[in-house]
């Protein structure tokens, strides 16, 4: 393996939740492992009910099998658990489906120490970047950014964003405090983040398009999550603030 | 206001209460045999058969409950048993959501063992491979 070109970044671990892609993760692990050699990965087996973890553990990664579903929050949490278990300087979390580029994660994880960030996000809509979203999809993400830019305190185009890298200081947060509604991990997360007083900043990041039909947001249903999105966030302002120790 | 109560009551309102005060009482006696009711519940149930049996016992209670609250004996029976019954649903969605939460951190320290256990048994190889075996 080569020399890591960057010895100045942290020593990361590259989060991965997968559930039931066996037919992506080998890729997504052949990827991290050809452009992103200077990180550890893990991945978090949600409870598939196909080979999934086999062929992870198989490609040689360490993997963590949960033993029952426990919805992307949950999974993604377990990961930053394990970041935290090993000490770990940084974490990125990076889908298992193929839709993130491991090209990026370098990109990601400078910024923490560059400008002094707690938790890193990989854009899809900042400047530079082209990606489609769905009118309706591209409506409601409006509504959710502009939500929890305020929220935050700092423009975040994209929230819904799974790509992004974490300090060691939120990984800390997140292993103990994570969202667990049906596709917490995106916006609800940045918003206990930015109330538990975690610095969140974004940079572009290219992503591919998914194939349609598989996503779990797709037009429509996608606006309509959106919302839910929005409710959530909502009602996480109700709650109590979580002040983690510094 | 009430004058549309008769003084007399039913047999009807004798017999429903009575009714579903032994149902609730056999039904939570059997769950208890089969050990499928935990007691702090079998609790709750026979004791909202015990208040069913004393409406039984004393029907004019409910009557005069109704006469104090100014409604009518069937409204304060749905009121009661749906106060009751929207209680023990709240109740019962907190104590769902704390054992989804247990759950969900008993996988997690689970799957974190294992992938630990996995890493150690690399570095020991001729460690046996089922050490729960014994």
């Amino acid at each position: 393996m080569e020399q890591a070109p960057t010895s100045r970044l942290p020593r990361t671990v590259v989060i991965v939740p997968a559930y039931n892609e066996a037919l992506n993760i080998e890729q997504a692990l052949d990827d991290l492992r050809r452009r992103a050699p200077w990180a550890d990965v893990v991945v978090v087996d949600d409870g598939s009910s196909d080979a999934t973890a086999r062929i992870a553990r198989a490609a040689g990664v360490p993997t963590l099998s949960l033993a029952c579903n426990l919805g992307v929050g949950g999974a993604v949490q377990t990961g930053y658990q394990y970041a935290l278990r090993h000490g770990y300087e940084a974490a990125v979390q990076f889908d298992g489906d193929g839709q993130h580029r491991a090209s990026e994660i370098e990109h990601l994880v400078s910024g923490l120490a560059a400008q002094q960030a707690d938790l890193v996000i990989g854009s899809r809509l900042a400047e530079g970047i082209r990606f489609r979203f769905h009118p309706l999809r591209f409506i409601g993400n409006r509504l959710l950014s502009a939500l929890v830019s305020r929220i935050a305190g700092r423009r975040l185009s994209d929230p819904t964003s799974g790509f992004r890298a974490a300090s060691s200081r939120a990984v800390r947060f997140f292993a103990r405090y994570y969202p667990q509604s049906y596709l917490g991990d995106t916006a609800e997360a940045l918003v206990w983040a930015s109330r538990g007083g975690l610095k969140i900043v974004e940079v572009p990041a290219r992503m591919r398009q998914r194939k349609a039909g598989t996503s779990a947001t797709g037009s429509l249903r996608g606006f309509l999550h959106t919302l839910r999105i929005v409710l959530a966030v909502l009602v996480d302002c109700l709650e109590e603030r979580i002040r983690p120790e510094p | 206001m009430n004058e549309g109560i008769p003084k007399d009551i039913t047999l009807m309102q004798h017999l429903v209460p009575l009714a579903a005060s032994l149902l609730i009482t056999a039904v939570t006696v059997e769950l208890i045999r089969r050990r499928k009711l935990r007691e702090e519940y079998a609790m709750l149930w026979l004791g909202a058969s015990a208040v069913l049996l004393v409406f039984a016992i004393f029907p004019r209670l409910l009557w005069h409950l109704s006469r104090w609250l100014g409604v009518y004996y069937l409204t304060v029976m749905i009121l009661l048993s749906f106060s009751f019954l929207a209680l023990l649903v709240i109740h019962l969605a907190v104590v769902i959501s704390r054992l989804a939460d247990d759950q969900r951190q008993i996988a997690q320290r689970l799957a974190l063992t294992e992938q630990r256990l996995m890493e150690l048994q690399k570095q020991q190889p001729f460690a046996p491979t089922s050490p729960s075996n014994s």
